[in-house]
């Protein structure tokens, strides 16, 4: 019982069967929190999913096989292949969708696709946000003629010239290569992406190659061709984790391993990926001008859009566009949207079933599907997602997204980098801070993670919970080995131990911890500061030990912890840290501020500070009760250099 | 039945096929557009299940309208599914045969006053000949007609080209192609090509003719005014003829004819049958009227200058 398409395919499988893996997780989150209830991949640019755009890519190229691999939301992906024109068995490409829900990256992607040993030959690597018209049939072609020439030749990525500063060039990824000139062969690869304004190259891209080109002028289409060994090497390097990693340490080795990737430049075709809102944009409107012809919106969908000057399109069933509106250029109205008279609508995407009420101004935004527009409003590049409500008279400033349902009440005005959302909002600045500071992207809404709430009329708005989780594994860390460095100190005075059997233990458990020099420094003060407390009373306060009481104990501690003391506050910001940390002991506990003086003459005596350290610590510091009981000792010291200074004149 | 099953996919999987070439643009010329229309839509009329004319003529309706949504622009497809309907409609009035027993005239106008209390719907079953033979058979007519239609123009070439005359043609257009070269066996001319931008297909030609040792010239479009005084007659092919007599074609024609006509150069269309179509154009805003491709052929996409519709970066 089947079909031809079926028999074809298997009489390919003694050949070459064209695959395809399309991851269709990014692992961040760019797109809070419109991803919260849908996957990246299924968001709608210009009113069509992304992953249809790479599959139709993929489709038209002649791939056999496409293995789609769903992190999160993975359900909603599978039933949205199963309902669409792929899984019909007319379709010439047979579509597998892998779910695994504990990868995190793009490398176990595909550790896990080489563990399922489901690719027989070289395969295209893609992501599911990639918008591309290129001839993919050909590109594999060359790549396969080079492999048949060269067995080391692992991948093919494909770039496209786009010259700095294009819109089409991600701020993320900013690449500049070297280049092989006869063969293409990449010699370097690097993100310049923060890198400042001084690159450097390895000396070996240069020594004996005929001509080796810089190139700072491609953008990176993020497809590769891939051959199977590919696959091999992520499962041997576990560290690879992106397509990055894996290139950059595949160039790296390449004299000891001699694996070679190659580079292929589409300049006449188009390829981009949306990775974050303000590709979003660029793509829509390079959609919107036919550079990705035939994925236009007029052809995608069995023709159901039409096609006017400047860009209009407007679909051809249940459009109604009342007396006097305007629709300037760039425009895309969906099925059953309605627009009101006298509204403006310019560079935007409609969505379907909208209502956009009178006298709307709409320029630059993206609104999906459901979204009621009421009258008077003023919508700015903006984000609306399904079935948001703007009463009347409502602003919404640039770089705004207002998530899925949000009711924005009548005379509102929504500030420029809002998210709006019915959800709590997932916070994940923690982690993508570094990059978001380091990504020169004009005040677009991905780099404002700042929600701010609105009191909307309708419903409430969004809440933001701190996912706090990098500051908790530290903090116990620290409190261990505190109370650890307390324990050996307490048994280095009970047992007499001697100082540098100490100061190994004291190390130990810095390795253990993990813990920081400075932490180190800082910790190790206040356990000696801390110590009589505890011998004296347990966990009473200060306000048990007076002054003259807790100096008869803290003396002898410290002459027995000074060698401990010296062996680590031999610089002098290890000295500052010491004398940080005694400040901060100090304002906490007042009879420790009163004897400070006296620790400090000490130390000092000992050796164990300087005395430029202290005058810097002195004049920086700024709690004045604390200055004015270490000013004796202060006064004292400043004679004394005076003093050790004449000395050391008259000798 | 489960052969029916497998032939009704294979179909779609056809349909489909012919739909994605279309859209992304796989054929090279209306010739193979409406080849490939025609057979497949053979397939159809040969593999699905149908009792009667009508159920045929839906079928064939339906299959048509997805083709068509596929390519406004390519009114060869139209053309040749309106065609198979005629035949249907044809052979079944011919085999019901004429119960008055006139002579089979089909539609005139005069018919429609006459009778109009009889209106034809097609549903009768034929049974006592293979209708479904029939039609195929008819449209294997249409099929040879249609790869003979370039072959059968180029038989006239003789009686419009003379000796010693200048030529002039525009892009390359199979049917004229056929026409110049076999004009050439037996006579000597001159043939002058204007390229055509932005795809130059008037150098493809050029080489061609070459090929045949006919004398050729190509020019750039903007000399076409310039070198029309000189000329003898204006040969070109079309996309297609619309219902009004005018074309749709390379561009470039209407320049070409607004020259001719100054100079008052006759000129000639070489179009085959299934070109014709019912359509009628009027305004450059209807779907059907232009393809829009992509603008990498005009404009770089690496230069930023080049997107003028963009807002302000700094947005």
């Amino acid at each position: 019982m089947a079909s031809k398409a079926k028999k074809h395919r298997e009489e390919l499988k003694q050949e070459d069967i064209l695959q395809a893996v399309v991851i269709a997780d990014s692992f961040n989150v760019r797109f809070t929190p419109l991803t919260q209830e849908k996957p990246r991949v299924l968001l709608p640019l210009v009113n069509t999913p992304l992953l249809d755009y790479t599959l139709d890519f993929l489709c038209s190229a002649g791939i056999d096989e496409v293995f789609v691999f769903c992190c999160h939301h993975a359900d909603l992906i599978k039933s949205h292949i199963k309902a669409s024109k792929w899984s019909k068995d007319s379709s010439t490409c047979q579509v597998t969708v892998i779910v695994s829900e504990d990868v995190m990256s793009v490398g176990d992607c595909l550790r896990d696709i080489d563990a399922k040993d489901l690719i027989t030959s070289d395969f295209v690597l893609i992501t599911g946000d990639v918008v591309s018209n290129m001839d993919l049939g050909a590109i594999i072609e060359k790549h396969k003629e080079r492999r048949e020439k060269e067995k080391f030749c692992i991948m093919t990525m494909v770039m496209k010239r786009a010259l700095p500063g294009h819109r089409s060039r991600c701020g993320e990824t900013d690449p500049v290569l070297a280049i092989d000139v006869d063969g293409g062969r990449i010699l370097h690869y690097q993100n310049t992406q923060g890198a400042g304004k001084r690159l450097e190259f390895p000396t070996h891209v240069f020594l004996e190659r005929g001509q080796v080109a810089l190139h700072y002028d491609l953008m990176d289409c993020e497809l590769s061709i891939c051959s199977p060994t590919v696959a091999q090497l992520f499962t041997d390097n576990f560290d690879y984790q992106t397509r990055d990693d894996f290139v950059r340490g595949i160039l790296i080795n390449q004299d000891i391993m001699g694996n070679m990737i190659y580079l292929h430049r589409a300049d006449d075709t188009y390829a981009s990926r949306v990775t974050n809102l303000s590709m979003y944009d660029v793509v829509s409107k390079d959609i919107l001008s036919r550079w990705t012809y035939p994925l236009v919106p007029d052809l995608t969908e069995k023709g159901s859009y039409s096609y006017g000057r400047h860009n209009i399109y407007l679909h051809q069933e249940n459009v109604t566009l009342a007396r006097g509106c305007e629709l300037s250029q760039n425009v895309v109205i969906g099925e059953g949207s309605t627009v009101g008279m006298d509204t403006h609508i310019a560079n935007s995407v409609i969505g379907r079933n909208c209502k956009i009420g009178k006298d709307v101004k709409i320029e630059g935004a993206y609104l999906w599907d459901g979204v009621v527009v009421g009258d008077g409003c003023i919508v700015a590049r903006c984000i609306l997602a399904d079935a948001v409500q703007l009463c009347e008279r409502v602003t919404i400033e640039a770089g705004c997204v207002v998530s899925y349902g949000c009711v924005v009440g009548p005379h509102r005005v929504v500030p420029a980098g809002t998210l709006l959302s019915l959800t709590p909002i997932w916070d994940f600045t923690l982690d993508t801070a570094d990059e978001e500071a380091e990504e020169d992207d004009d005040d677009d809404d991905a780099s404002s993670f700042a929600s701010s709430l609105d009191d909307d009329d309708g419903d409430g708005g969004g809440g933001r919970d701190d996912v706090d989780g990098r500051d908790s594994p530290p903090a116990d860390d620290a409190r261990q080995f505190y109370a650890e460095v307390l324990d050996s100190l307490q048994r280095g005075v009970d047992e007499d131990v001697r100082a540098d059997n100490l100061v190994l233990e004291v190390n130990s458990s810095k390795y253990a911890y993990n813990v920081t020099m400075r932490e180190l420094n800082t910790l190790v003060t206040r356990a000696v500061l801390e110590m009589p407390h505890i011998r004296a009373g347990g966990d009473d306060d200060a306000a048990a030990l007076t002054p003259p009481q807790l100096m008869l104990q803290l003396k002898p501690l410290l002459v027995k912890f000074a060698p401990i003391l010296s062996n680590y506050f031999k610089s002098a910001d290890s000295q500052l840290d010491c004398l940080n940390a005694l400040e901060e002991y100090s304002l906490g506990c007042s009879s420790t501020a009163a004897v400070l003086a006296k620790v400090l003459h000490y130390l000092y005596n000992e050796e164990i500070l300087g005395e430029q350290v202290i005058m810097q610590w002195y004049t920086k510091c700024q709690h004045a009760d604390l200055k004015s009981q270490v000013q004796p000792f202060i006064t004292w010291l400043q004679e004394a250099e005076e003093e050790s200074g004449s000395d050391e004149e008259s000798e | 039945m489960p052969a029916s099953d497998q032939n009704s996919v294979e179909l779609e999987e056809k349909v489909e096929e012919l739909n994605n070439k279309l859209k992304t643009g796989g054929f090279t010329g209306s010739y193979d557009i409406a080849n490939s229309t025609l057979r497949l839509l053979r397939k159809v009329i040969a593999g699905s299940k149908w009792n009667n004319a009508r159920e045929l003529m839906d079928r064939v309706k339906s299959v048509g309208k997805l083709i068509v949504a596929s390519q406004r622009s390519e009114t060869s497809v139209g053309n040749m599914v309106r065609r198979v309907l005629k035949l249907i409609r044809e052979e079944y009035a011919r085999c019901r045969g004429n119960p008055e027993g006139g002579d089979v005239q089909s539609e005139s106008l005069h018919r429609m006053f006459t009778d109009n209390a009889k209106t034809e719907d097609y549903s009768v079953p034929i049974l006592n000949v293979d209708f479904k033979a029939v039609v195929i058979e008819a449209v294997n007519e249409i099929l040879i007609e249609l790869e003979n239609s370039a072959d059968n123009i180029a038989m006239q070439a003789l009686e419009h080209i003379h000796s010693d005359e200048v030529i002039m043609t525009a892009g390359r257009s199979r049917t004229v192609e056929k026409f110049l070269k076999q004009a050439a066996r037996k006579r000597r001319f001159q043939v002058i090509v204007v390229e055509c931008a932005p795809f130059y297909h008037g150098q493809e030609l050029a080489w061609s003719l070459a090929d045949a040792q006919i004398d050729t010239t190509v020019i750039t479009d903007s000399a076409v005014f310039a070198i029309m005084s000189r000329v003898n007659k204006v040969i070109i092919g079309t996309h297609s003829v619309m219902a009004n007599g005018g074309l749709k074609s390379i561009n470039g024609s209407h320049t070409i004819a607004l020259a001719a006509k100054y100079h008052s150069v006759p000129m000639i269309v070489c179009a085959s049958m299934f070109k014709l179509s019912p359509v009628y154009l009027c305004s450059s805003d209807q779907a059907a009227f232009n393809k829009f491709v992509s603008p990498h052929s005009v404009l770089d996409f690496a230069d930023e200058e080049g997107m003028p519709h963009l807002t302000s970066t700094d947005c």
